[in-house]
């Protein structure tokens, strides 16, 4: 019986989703700028890192990156790509947070990842690398 | 010694499983058949653990292994725990095995045989589908698969140990809640508070307004990181499963061995002493305080039957709340439905929708919970053989117990709806105020008609034998009417509500109370027409 209740429940939501609500609005406000909004440092060419050498570990192996998006009730579509499969995206477009899992063996190799968030609807995207900072290493931008 | 542990440890075995005789050729074909299982279910595994990665977008990785590990052997403890609490005390071998040629530590090491040989079959078809199929999709190397081999070797001794230690304060706690029926209900009822409150707090985190595909995502969002972050919390069995993906080797080898050993010792010095105590002094042997109060006659027939129904609910409370363990998720389906409704920017017409489905899915859980109604007479069992040589009108036992059950219906009903208006204060309190009538009046008419249904054709031979009410035909009955009877509402309020507005409540309310009316009418009618000739 409980199963039932169950399945009646969620139909019941779907139920009015599908016949019981408004149209969305068809005025839908652009995304005018996404950017990262907390990284560790930036070299001249403007490309941000990130070193996740502290967060990262066998006890933690998920680092989140924080996003801004202008205007903030804009309407987007967002995706996130990896520069590597070592990782494993989430987004989540209501804290405006990106979760990159690590798995044991991206642990181990310490891989340097490049991320990309990018707004489906606008084009507009933003980047950042994630990498496994050793002491002493000082970033050398392009030639 | 050791072959004395084989010999209890095989009896005991052969009690609950099938054992073949040396040479028998059929063992044969029963291994090939767990063989074909176990492969079907790696299959089986393979393809979900595909659409976890490809169609649901959750990582598989070694931290969902070590998730699925953790909630596997979490499940295996807890089935241990209750076999185990059956085993070492309840069970009615105890007294055999103790007069048997063998030394307690004998006895006790072979209980626990039994349990790791159970448990290592249990994880055979559980572990093996989820670890080799992750190995074949993730290719991993050969070593992978022999560590896996070890690593099932050693998971039900981590199992049997923690199980018999957490069994030791749960038989405390059991033998005490047995004795107490009050604390046991006040605990009961405290944590399901506990888990409404906490079934608010939850949803109060679904972002409004709700959008479908959107909150499907973050429910997949919280469910990838709920596991990933729990997986990575430090335990044994993340301890076991790094070592199973060569991370640290030999350092998470050493803490398994220190965790082995510091178990193995535990159950040995804390349970084996405890076990033997807590054998020797059974329910049964336990002298109790005499009841103190002289029972006092009742003015009337009717309720000397009414408080025989209190007496017996306050004796068997556990009994009474499973009876209508479906009617207390009640608040939780009200909560958690009406906050999502409420949550999507509804046109004028999804309002009239909600109204629908709140009251299709409240006679649904309403009317699923008069299977007590429906198994009244039945129940009585033996027992209403001696009622009948009673020289009284003993149908007025048959309202003792409707009263009863639309006292503690109404009870918790009410109980439901209060707290689903302090909750979620943005639903209309004049809808709650009608729909609180309908349901009472729908409830008390299924209850009727549950009661008659049981008059008509009592089991009371069947429940004499058995003592159970599963596979009741009277129960089908009841669960049958009440489905037709929340579709056939629901029907009435797409009618009442879409078309007529603004008399919709009063249409719905005046068929509730016909509804009603007729059931009692024709309940009072069979009970004078037929009571009387009800036989065992």
């Amino acid at each position: 019986m409980i199963i039932l209740v169950l399945l009646f429940s969620i139909v019941s939501i779907l139920l009015i989703a599908v016949w019981g609500t408004l149209p969305e609005n068809a005025n839908q406000i652009q995304l005018e700028s996404l950017v990262i909004v907390d990284y560790d440092e930036e070299n001249n060419d403007g490309d941000k890192f990130i070193d996740v050498s502290e967060q990262i570990d066998e006890q933690s192996n998920i680092y989140v990156i924080h996003f801004s998006t202008s205007p903030s009730n804009a309407q987007v579509s967002l995706s996130a790509t990896a520069s590597s499969d070592q990782v494993v995206l989430q987004t989540d477009s209501f804290s405006n947070q990106v979760h990159v899992i690590y798995d044991l063996n991206a642990i181990q190799e310490k891989p340097t990842i490049t991320i990309r968030i990018t707004d489906q609807l606008t084009q507009h995207y933003d980047e950042v690398t994630l990498w496994f900072k050793t002491p002493g290493v000082i970033i050398v931008p392009d030639l | 010694m050791f072959q004395r542990i084989k010999i209890l440890t095989l009896l005991q075995l052969s009690n609950k499983s099938r054992l073949y005789s040396k040479g028998s050729t059929r063992i044969y074909s029963h291994i090939a058949i767990r063989f074909a299982v176990i492969l079907a279910l790696t299959v089986v595994v393979g393809l979900i653990l595909y659409a976890f990665k490809n169609i649901l977008y959750i990582p598989v990785n070694e931290f969902l292994m070590i998730f699925l590990l953790m909630l596997t052997q979490g499940l295996n403890i807890v089935a241990t725990m209750i076999g185990l609490i059956n085993d070492l005390y309840h069970s009615k071998d105890n007294q055999i095995l103790f007069s048997l040629p063998a030394k307690n530590d004998e006895i006790f090491i072979s209980k626990m045989l039994v349990h790791y040989i159970h448990e290592f079959v249990r994880n055979l078809f559980v572990l093996i589908p989820i670890f080799v199929a992750f190995g074949v999709i993730s290719g991993l190397r050969v070593g992978y698969y022999f560590s896996l081999v070890l690593i099932l070797l050693v998971l039900p001794v981590i199992s049997v140990g923690i199980a018999s230690l957490i069994s030791i304060p749960m038989m405390i706690a059991i033998n005490f809640l047995k004795r107490h029926n009050i604390v046991s209900a006040i605990v009961i009822l405290s944590m399901l508070g506990a888990l409404f409150f906490l079934t608010i707090h939850l949803v109060s985190q679904i972002p409004t307004p709700i959008r479908i595909v959107q909150l499907y995502h973050r429910f997949i969002l919280w469910l990838t990181l709920a596991m990933q972050k729990i997986a990575a919390a430090g335990t044994i069995y993340t301890v076991i499963g790094r070592m199973l993906f060569g991370f640290k080797y030999a350092l998470n080898l050493a803490v398994l061995i220190g965790v082995i050993v510091g178990l193995g010792s535990s159950t040995y010095l804390i349970s084996k002493p405890i076990y033997f105590r807590l054998t020797s002094s059974s329910q049964e042997n336990t002298v109790m305080r005499k009841a103190m109060h002289k029972p006092r006659e009742s003015s009337t027939l009717f309720l000397t039957f009414f408080k025989k129904e209190f007496t017996i609910a306050r004796r068997s409370i556990n009994e009474l709340l499973s009876n209508y363990a479906l009617l207390l998720t009640l608040p939780f389906f009200m909560y958690v439905l009406n906050y999502i409704y409420m949550g999507m920017n509804r046109s004028s017409l999804g309002n009239q929708i909600v109204l629908v489905l709140n009251i299709m899915v409240t006679l649904l859980i309403v009317t699923g919970s008069n299977t007590a109604s429906a198994t009244a007479i039945t129940t009585e069992g033996y027992e209403f053989v001696l009622l009948k040589t009673a020289p009284y009108n003993t149908s007025r036992m048959a309202w003792a117990k409707i009263t009863f059950n639309l006292i503690f219906t109404t009870l918790i009903i009410g109980l439901s709806f209060f707290l689903f208006s302090r909750a979620l204060p943005v639903f209309p309190k004049e809808d709650i105020g009608w729909l609180f009538m309908l349901i009472i009046l729908v409830n008390a008419g299924h209850i009727f008609w549950s009661f008659q249904i049981d008059l008509l054709k009592p089991k009371l031979s069947d429940y004499a034998t058995t003592g159970s009410i599963s596979h009741n035909q009277n129960v089908s009955k009841s669960l049958t009417y009440g489905l037709w009877l929340a579709m056939g509402f629901g029907v009435l309020a797409i009618a009442a509500f879409i078309l007529m507005r603004s008399l919709g409540w009063y249409l719905m309310i005046g068929v509730g109370l016909g509804f009603m009316l007729t059931r009692l009418y024709w309940f009072q009618t069979y009970l004078k027409a037929y009571f009387d000739d009800i036989e065992y």
